[in-house]
Order: structure tokens, then C-alpha cells, then sequence
């Protein structure tokens, strides 16, 4: 996958979305009795997004160089990991609570970036998970949320 | 006199122990997160948001923009140790910053870079108490024409401002319009592109947004960029300039200052932008150019003279008439808002605790970080050591808590993850974040004064035109848009896309 091939998508992106916000601007109304209905402002937001793809995209007409979008096939699956983590996260904290997601989500961030000794791992991951519970949800109150077990 | 009056009230504010603990408390977090790689203002001001819901509007405002200096003295430690600049502002600093610990003179890097960074804030601090107080008599007059208008203006001043793509800029901006309408419609009541999501009704929030396209995006940019950093273990002499010190970069810290100001002011301004521009002027006027690089000490002293400078000048459209220059400005908006405390105008009359206790806080704060920054320094150097690649799951973890926390709500986490996806893969293919922030926060203000223009005037746009200041506002932004298409025609279509794909975030 090159940079230009990504820029590619990500000019059609604007103009697609462009034109897909000005379509549901139109319907929310674009002129009421008092003045500028609902979808007034939208409608102008959409227009100069789609026109700034349209632009971008004009602006790619030449052919460039294929440069990588990533630099390296681990560099790729760093980022991958990192997503997944937090995909994890977002799913599993609800329902196990802040620690019991916190702990294993660390361990395996630490150990998937670079491959490091596994007692350093746990240690560090109970260590930095427990120390931010307590930080947040006990002296600042800022009530985490809670799973099975009550943390 | 008034003015002076006026400031001494705001001493009387911050000058309480609670508020001196914040102030302290902000100015510690801030050059944390300066001096560790990865964690920008931006992050750390969103992931602290929450806490300060529970504190009152001053200690909030107060250690909030404590952290944003404070950023801007630690980032220069990092830059200068150990070659990574700490925040994008200081990116710069690393040129020569860097060249000149490699000879030895680490302290003295250090050293100027604190005190330049203590005049810079110190005298950009003076320009806020005598400027801001004028502009809101000024702002005074303004109507919602002439609010629309200025930031109409703001608007097209940034696509000059932001590095790289007018055209991306303009997205962005468009972009930042647009998920800020997301939600109830202010004047009916309306949904709008809610699709029937309850989560959404109430439009994204801020803090969510911000965490995902700076926070997270940084994270994934530097585990991306990750390598095995080098770790600063020598002994730091020497952090008083010598006279010949002294000689060369008083004349840098003092242009560094006025360029600081000037542009902290200006729309899509602020640290990053004046701390280039002031290498770039230094560079230019060195009489021996070729030092630069080397180890100029020049080109240490005036760009981080002009990101503390900036601090002080995008303070003064904040205060004055609550609009923000840039995204950090933008989220102290926020903040404001948050604490149900209108921005504008108004809030030196209605608010003085606020407007004059946070202008205080900004001299306090510059002592206070010269303290923390020079005797402490080689406590600021352990951090130093920390590896990146055992950092950043904590970091991460504390993104999650920061989005979080403001709405016990998992769908902000999700909103943080998608947000954060895109602003990586829109970093690395050259799109500045600031923009989106910034017309994020203003677009509901935008829509609200356009609409109420247009109420006003029973639909006819020409009261854009009819309103003096409003006219020359509006003339002067379709002016500089003129100017801009014809130097992108000169430029030919490509260089509408004038990318480099850096990967450096803003502010």
C-alpha cells in the first residue's frame, strides 16, 4: 500500500462525504420562515468538504512516486497491535471492569511491542493497572468501571 | 492604572494557597508531559479535563493553563538531551539544542532555554494585561455579524497559518464545522445526523474528539516510529550562560518574544508556527549563518523565547472575545464552558476572578517554572530514561480514563478510537488536526451568529456588508482568499498539495 494510493481514498473519502452530508443537510430543511433552517450550515460544511476532496484529488492528476504508507511490516503491525488493544478495551470493560481489562490488555501491549522477561511483564502491568485504579477511581474519584468482582 | 488595579485583584485571586497549589500542580504536569516524548499539551489538558470538573472555574482555568506553558518550558529538556523534541513546539529546539549538549554545553542549553523562556512569558504576560482589557472594549461593539465575521476571518487566516495544504486546511476546517452540528439543532431542537443514536444526540464531545486525533494518533505515530532511543546518561554543568552566552541570544530572546506574541494571537498561530518563524528570522540575520545547526546558541534562545511568548498572545483573543487561535486555546474554551461560565466579552465585567486571576497565574506560573526548570533539571533527566515502549501502555490506559471519566459513557471510548484512526492516517499523509479542533469549537457559535444574522436582516446576506466592522472584516477575509487562490494558480494544481507527510502534531 503506497501514501499516494491512501491519499487517493482519503480524497474520495472527503467527496463522498461531502456530497452524502449535503444530501441529509437538504432534508433537514435549508430555509424556515424565521431564517436559516437546520440544515443551512451543514449544507455549506458538506459542499466545501466535497469541493477540498474534489480539489485534492484534481491536485493528484500527475503520476507520483510509490512511496510505502508504512515503513516496515512490523511498523504495520505495531499499529495493528495498538488498535486491538484498545478495540479490547472498549469491549471487555464494560462487562469485566476496569482491572480485569487493564492487567492482560498492559501485558500484552508490553509484550507484543518488543519481547521483554514475563515476571517484568506482569509485574509491570499489575503494577501501572492497580496504581492507576487507585489514582483515579479511589483518590480522584472518578468511578472506573466495575466488573464481576467489584473492581 | 485601571489596568494595574485591575491585575492586582487577580493577584489577590491566585495568590491563595489552593490556587498556588493548582498553578504549581498544572506548571509540574505541564513540564511532565514536555519533557516525556509522546504526551503533548493537548493529551494531557483532555485527559485532566475531568478532574477539574469538580473544582471551581479559577483552580480549573488556572492549572489547565498552567500545563500549556508549562509544556512549552519542558519540551526544550527533551529536544536538548536526548534529540526528541518533548511537544511539537519544540521541535525546533533540537537543531541546535541538541548540537550544543554534544559539545558539553547541555547546561548552558538548558539554562538559556529556561530564562529565555522566563523573559519571553514574563513580557508576552505584560502584552496580555494591556492588550486583552483594550480588545474587549473594542468587542464590545460587536454583534452577531460582526462575530461571524471575525470568525469567518480566523477561518481563512488559518489556511495562511497552518504549514502545508491550503486544501487540507479547508477540509479540515469544513470537517471540524461539521461533527460539531452533530446532534440537537440549537434553534429547534431538531436531531441532526444522529441517525437515531442516543449516544449521539447530544453531538460528540470535545474531550473524546481531542483524545483520539492528538492522544491516541501520537501513540500510534510513535509506537509506528519506535527504535531503540538514546538514553541521556551524562552529568549536566554549567546552567548559567557564560557572558558570550548572554551577548548572543539577548537580541534572539527579545524579536523571539515580539514574533512569539504576534503570531500566538493570529488564528492557527501559536508555538509551532512562532517558534520556526524565529529560527528562520535568526537564521537570516546571523551574521554567521553557518553556525546554525551547529550549535548556534541563538537558535535555542529565540524559538523557545517565541513558543512561551505565544502562550501569552493566544491567551488575549481567548479572554477577550472567547474565540481560540488554536486547538489547545480551543479546549480552555471548553473548559470554560464546561464550568457554565460564558466566553466573550463579557467575562472580564462578569467574571474578573477569572479573567484577572488566570492573567496573574500566568506571571506566578513563570516563576514557578523557572524554579521547577532549572535547580530541578536533572530530576526532569531520570524521566529521561524511561523507555518509550514500556510508556505508552500506561499512556494509552490513561487516554481511556480520561474519555471515560467525562460521561461514564463507552461509546466516548469508541468515538476516542475512531478519531483516533483517522487522525493518525490523516498525520501521516500531511493533514493538520488544529483546524478541526478549532472550527469544532467554534462551530456552534458560527451557525448560531449566522443565523441570527440573517434573523436580523429577514435573510438578506448584504448585512454582512452594511455593518462597517463587519464589512471590513469580511473584505479583508474575502481578500486574503483572492490572494491565496491566485498563489495556488501560480503554483500550478500540485502545488495545492504541497505534502511532505510530516507526522509532527500541533498544539
Amino acid at each position: 500500500m503506497t501514501v499516494r494510493r491512501v491519499d487517493l481514498a482519503v480524497d474520495a473519502f472527503w467527496v463522498l462525504l461531502g456530497l452524502a452530508i449535503s444530501a441529509h443537510a437538504a432534508a433537514l430543511g435549508l430555509w424556515a420562515p424565521s431564517g436559516p433552517g437546520g440544515g443551512f450550515v451543514p449544507l455549506l460544511a458538506g459542499a466545501v468538504i466535497a469541493a477540498g476532496g474534489a480539489g485534492l484529488l484534481l491536485s493528484r492528476a500527475r503520476p507520483a512516486p510509490g512511496v510505502p504508507f508504512w515503513s516496515a511490516r512490523v511498523a504495520a503491525l505495531r499499529v495493528l497491535a495498538v488498535l486491538a488493544g484498545l478495540v479490547a478495551i472498549a469491549v471487555l470493560m464494560p462487562v469485566l471492569g476496569f482491572l480485569l481489562t487493564a492487567i492482560p490488555t498492559m501485558a500484552f501491549l508490553l509484550t507484543v511491542i518488543e519481547r521483554q522477561r514475563w515476571p517484568w511483564v506482569v509485574g509491570l502491568a499489575i503494577g501501572s493497572s492497580v496504581g492507576l485504579y487507585w489514582l483515579f477511581d479511589r483518590i480522584l474519584e472518578m468511578a472506573l468501571p466495575k466488573g464481576p468482582f467489584g473492581f | 492604572m485601571e489596568v494595574l488595579r485591575e491585575l492586582a485583584t487577580g493577584f489577590g485571586v491566585i495568590l491563595t494557597p489552593a490556587n498556588l497549589y493548582y498553578c504549581f500542580l498544572g506548571s509540574l504536569v505541564g513540564t511532565l508531559v514536555g519533557v516525556l516524548p509522546g504526551i503533548g499539551p493537548l493529551a494531557a489538558l483532555s485527559l485532566l479535563l475531568p478532574f477539574t470538573f469538580t473544582l471551581p472555574p479559577v483552580p480549573s482555568l488556572v492549572m489547565l493553563a498552567a500545563i500549556f506553558y508549562g509544556a512549552m518550558y519542558g519540551g526544550s529538556t527533551t529536544s536538548i538531551l536526548v534529540n526528541i523534541p518533548g511537544e511539537a513546539a519544540s521541535v525546533v529546539t533540537c537543531l541546535d539544542g541538541h548540537e550544543m549538549a554534544k559539545q558539553g554545553r547541555a547546561g548552558a542549553a538548558l539554562g538559556i532555554a529556561a530564562i529565555g523562556s522566563f523573559v519571553a512569558g514574563t513580557v508576552g504576560n505584560l502584552g496580555l494585561t494591556v492588550f486583552s482589557p483594550a480588545l474587549v472594549a473594542i468587542a464590545l461593539r460587536f454583534g452577531p455579524p460582526e462575530y461571524f465575521a471575525v470568525m469567518i476571518l480566523g477561518f481563512v487566516v488559518t489556511l495562511y497559518m497552518i504549514g502545508g495544504s491550503p486544501l487540507k486546511a479547508m477540509v479540515m476546517l469544513a470537517t471540524g464545522v461539521f461533527v460539531s452540528v452533530v446532534g440537537m439543532d440549537i434553534v429547534n431542537g431538531a436531531e441532526r445526523f444522529t441517525f437515531g443514536s442516543v449516544n449521539l444526540s447530544g453531538g460528540f464531545d470535545l474531550v473524546a474528539v481531542v483524545m483520539g486525533l492528538f492522544g491516541v494518533s501520537e501513540i500510534l505515530l510513535n509506537v509506528e516510529a519506535l527504535a531503540r532511543g538514546e538514553v541521556f546518561s551524562r552529568k549536566i554543568r554549567g546552567l548559567l550562560p557564560t557572558f558570550r552566552d548572554w551577548l548572543d541570544s539577548w537580541a534572539a530572546i527579545l524579536r523571539g518574544t515580539a514574533i512569539g506574541f504576534g503570531f500566538g494571537v493570529l488564528p492557527g498561530g501559536g508555538p509551532v508556527t512562532a517558534s520556526f518563524l524565529s529560527y528562520a528570522v535568526e537564521r537570516r540575520l546571523s551574521r554567521r549563518p553557518e553556525r546554525f545547526g551547529h550549535g548556534a546558541i541563538e537558535g535555542v534562545a529565540g524559538p523557545e523565547a517565541a513558543n512561551n511568548a505565544a502562550v501569552a498572545g493566544s491567551m488575549i483573543p481567548l479572554l477577550s472575545l472567547g474565540l481560540p487561535s488554536n486547538a489547545v486555546t480551543a479546549l480552555l474554551l471548553g473548559a470554560l464552558v464546561i464550568h457554565g461560565v460564558q466566553p466573550g466579552p463579557m467575562l472580564m465585567t462578569q467574571h474578573p476572578d477569572i479573567f484577572w486571576g488566570v492573567i496573574a497565574s500566568l506571571y506566578v506560573g513563570n516563576v514557578m517554572l523557572l524554579v521547577l526548570n532549572l535547580p530541578l533539571i536533572s530530576l526532569w533527566v531520570q524521566l529521561l530514561r524511561i523507555p518509550y515502549r514500556i510508556l505508552f501502555p500506561s499512556v494509552l490506559l490513561l487516554t481511556v480514563i480520561g474519555t471515560y471519566s467525562i460521561n461514564h459513557n463507552i461509546f466516548d471510548v469508541w468515538v476516542m478510537i475512531g478519531f483516533g484512526l483517522s487522525g493518525y492516517v490523516l498525520r501521516k499523509l500531511g493533514y493538520e488536526l488544529a483546524p478541526l479542533v478549532l472550527a469544532m469549537v467554534l462551530g456552534p457559535l458560527l451557525e448560531q451568529t449566522l443565523r441570527q444574522s440573517l434573523i436580523m436582516s429577514t435573510g438578506n446576506p448584504a448585512i454582512f456588508l452594511t455593518r462597517p466592522i463587519a464589512a471590513a472584516l469580511v473584505l479583508l477575509a474575502a481578500a486574503l482568499v483572492a490572494v491565496l487562490v491566485l498563489r495556488q494558480r501560480r503554483l500550478g494544481l500540485a502545488g495545492a498539495d504541497a505534502t511532505q507527510h510530516p507526522t509532527e502534531g500541533s498544539p
